[in-house]
């Protein structure tokens, strides 16, 4: 009987150790998609378009993971928290889009004017939504404003280099005076995905910037003593200063 | 025991079996690599072809072990951008090249179809214009419309010997089917990596072609960013020599273009006086630091600066306030006096040289004023050249780089006026035009081609000359001929540095004729 446990034990312990002989196989990379927002806050002012009564913006994403062969969609939801104050008639969300072998998207809304928007800032906030495609990750969610109001812009992150980084009403509607202009369409990062509606090159922004200064200088000499001051925002009575 | 014994060491060899690496996936199986023979087959490592012309190579291949039939042959050109196109699908290439001009890289690859193993070898490939380096020349020949001609040849074309020449002519009416209205009085080229604008102006047009094929681009507002109140243009100029940018007076202002970017920019800012002007000058070699440039405002009679080569949203400014201490400078660059600017132009040693004439009297000026280093002793020196012979009857200016002296022509003649160290001048007559002909313009050439120059030796023995680059020591003159309405390109070689020595030996001097009156002309440098 000692023998048979014997024998038994060492044909277990013989196999144990032959089943760690089991062939190994070469692990490879699984693709988890994820996406994400490139920027989390997005403002329009319907003074770009004073004619206008909708605008459709894209919000712009990123992929984590490999691109792809095909088209692939996403699609956004509403957050309604107290970062939303519009109804829903005031908005429409459109299926977004990865088009095939880009890393870049975009997701489209429609925002839609009426008198609320045109005497306030209305709010909305989105948020990705999960789907078999992708997993939303890092920045899932984009904090939208509108209004008919002059408002910074979501592309001073892009033109304070050539206007000044203080943002405020009364030199942003200088500066679209001066250059005969409505908005100055130009961002290095928006244009990627929606390159209809940023479309100015650097070049182009330089020059309508030239264009404010030389304004600037002119105003500020027919104004001794009076020279154009930020009458709002972070530097409300200091001087305007340009960077160029 | 010893059982117990023999049972351990068998559990203990199947433990050190477990060990061995599991190297079965990892098979390495020796392939017969495909050999690609370059040699003995006159082979180079690069090309260099015309637009339009057939490229041909024949090519040896092989892999042992496996028929050639089994492999696969591709030939790309292929450039920095992710630009590809196959022209060639055999062992060896026969393809017409139609690239654009610029750098290329060829590369062949030949695969192995039953074990997808490739071999690749690479060529550069240098795909040049059928229109290369040379000089473009613009005339009339109604005293209404201008037409473009180029002249390649072995003054202004690297690798043309001393006799070749090729002359192209009506380049822009045969492209477009008209031609340039009204007469062109400066032309300039300027080139970027594989971008290239050629670009005329007339008294209130501005007219830029594509100088690859001559075909019209773009005109008047179409050449700015934001187009300007009136189109009124003076003068054009490119620097060429590093970070080529290109410089447009217009309505009195400046314009500043750069790199790939085809319109001008706003007008550079002035200070709070503004400015007009009608010359500027850009150095050829600007350091990025300073200026690139000065004008000369004729609102305030001041000179001015440029912001320097990297940044083209700066203001203009002005020279600092002169400094007095030890050695005085010559003259006060914001305070030129009631004086008007004939011409500026780059001189020895990144001085630019500015020829200036009263208004209100018959006397003329040479200032040298420096960009740099930014302070109070700018203004370098000052010549009275009232004195000069015929300086009153001066129509063209020009100087060369490499020495101190001064150019002037008349309708007929032309004078070399030295810049003495102190503010003096030496001026002597250089050449005179043949009898009939008169000058229509004049320059000093600064970019690609050669010229002969006598033996040092033996001066007189031509089949003894030197060749050397014509940068610097060659002058051209345009010249017509009213009775035959023929307009001619002359180049004269610069013998002897420091006095404006031109070559006298009419063996030397180099004629291309059969033009109009010609009325600008410009390097093109493909």
């Amino acid at each position: 009987m000692k023998r048979l446990a014997k024998y038994c034990s060492f044909l277990f312990g013989t196999v144990m150790i032959l089943s760690a002989c089991e062939k190994q196989e070469i692990s490879t990379y699984n693709d988890d998609p994820g996406i994400y927002f490139t920027t989390s806050t997005y403002a329009y002012s319907f003074t770009e378009d004073i004619g206008a009564n909708s605008k459709t913006i894209y919000l712009p994403v990123a992929l984590s993971g490999n691109a792809k062969d095909v088209d692939r969609h996403f699609t956004i939801e509403v957050v309604n928290d107290t970062n939303t104050n519009v109804t829903s008639e005031m908005y429409e969300i459109q299926q977004g889009d990865l088009l095939k072998n880009s890393f870049n998207g975009r997701v489209g809304i429609v925002l839609k004017r009426n008198q609320q928007v045109d005497q306030s800032l209305v709010k909305l906030k989105v948020k990705l939504s999960e789907s078999s495609d992708f997993k939303p990750m890092l920045t899932q969610t984009v904090q939208i404003t509108w209004t008919g109001k002059i408002i910074q812009p979501v592309n001073w992150n892009w033109l304070k280099y050539y206007f000044g980084t203080p943002f405020s009403t009364n030199w942003y509607a200088f500066m679209l005076k001066e250059a005969g202009v409505t908005s100055f369409p130009y961002s290095g990062t928006l244009s990627k995905t929606d390159p209809v509606t940023w479309w100015w090159s650097a070049a182009q922004v330089n020059a309508y910037a030239l264009k404010v200064k030389e304004a600037l200088i002119k105003y500020n000499l027919e104004h001794p003593g009076n020279e154009l001051r930020y009458e709002d925002g972070p530097n409300a009575g200091q001087l305007v200063t340009m960077p160029i | 025991m010893k059982k117990n014994i023999v049972y351990i060491l068998i559990a203990m060899s199947f433990f050190a079996m477990s060990c061995i690496k599991d190297m079965t996936n990892m098979d390495v199986k020796p392939v017969a690599q495909i050999v690609i023979d370059t040699t003995g087959m006159g082979l180079t490592t690069s090309y260099t072809t015309f637009q339009g012309d057939s490229l041909k190579i024949k090519i040896k291949v092989n892999k042992t072990g496996t028929s050639n039939d089994n492999l696969k042959y591709e030939w790309g050109i292929n450039t920095y951008g992710g630009y590809k196109r196959i022209v060639g699908v055999g062992r060896n290439l026969e393809t017409k090249i139609t690239e654009a001009p610029g750098s290329f890289v060829l590369i062949y690859t030949v695969t192995d179809t039953t074990t997808n193993q490739k071999a690749f070898f690479t060529w550069n490939l240098a795909v040049n214009s059928a229109y290369g380096s040379g000089l473009i020349v613009v005339d009339t020949r109604d005293d209404i419309n201008s037409d473009y001609n180029l002249i390649m040849g072995f003054n202004f074309t690297p690798g043309m010997g001393d006799s070749e020449s090729k002359i192209f002519r009506n380049l822009y009416s045969g492209a477009n089917s008209k031609k340039i209205e009204g007469i062109v009085k400066d032309v300039s080229y300027e080139r970027y990596t594989t971008s290239r604008f050629l670009t005329s102006i007339t008294d209130k047009s501005i007219i830029r072609v594509d100088p690859l094929s001559y075909q019209f681009t773009m005109r008047d507002n179409q050449c700015f960013l934001l187009p300007p109140e009136k189109i009124s243009p003076n003068k054009i100029q490119s620097t060429q020599q590093t970070n080529p940018h290109e410089y447009i007076v217009n309505d009195g202002k400046v314009h500043y273009r750069y790199t790939s970017t085809a319109p001008f920019g706003y007008r550079f800012l002035g200070d709070n006086l503004d400015y007009s002007c009608k010359e500027i000058c850009g150095l050829q070699l600007p350091t990025s630091s300073t200026a690139a440039a000065v004008l000369y405002d004729e609102k305030n009679n001041r000179f001015l600066l440029t912001p320097t080569i990297t940044s083209s949203s700066g203001t203009l400014t002005s020279f600092p306030a002169v400094d007095n201490s030890g050695v005085a400078p010559a003259f006060d660059p914001r305070n030129m006096g009631n004086k008007t600017c004939l011409h500026l132009e780059e001189g020895q040693n990144k001085r630019v040289l500015a020829i200036m004439k009263s208004r209100d009297a018959a006397q003329y000026f040479v200032y040298q004023v420096l960009l740099a280093p930014l302070n109070g002793k700018m203004g370098y020196s000052l010549h009275d050249i009232t004195n000069n012979p015929e300086i009153n009857n001066s129509k063209y200016y020009t100087c060369s780089q490499s020495e101190n002296v001064l150019f002037y022509a008349t309708d007929n003649k032309v004078y070399a006026t030295t810049l003495l160290a102190g503010g003096g001048t030496d001026a002597s007559l250089r050449y005179t035009v043949e009898s009939g002909e008169k000058i229509t313009g004049m320059r000093m050439h600064i970019m690609q081609g050669n010229i002969n120059l006598p033996s040092l030796v033996n001066p007189l023995d031509f089949t003894q000359r030197q060749t050397m680059p014509a940068a610097n020591r060659m002058l051209i003159l345009s010249t017509y001929n009213e009775a035959t309405k023929n307009g001619k390109i002359i180049t004269i070689p610069l013998q002897t540095l420091g006095v404006g020595g031109l070559v006298t030996d009419p063996l030397y001097i180099k004629t291309y004729s059969g033009f109009g009156r010609i009325t600008a002309f410009c390097n093109q440098n493909q």
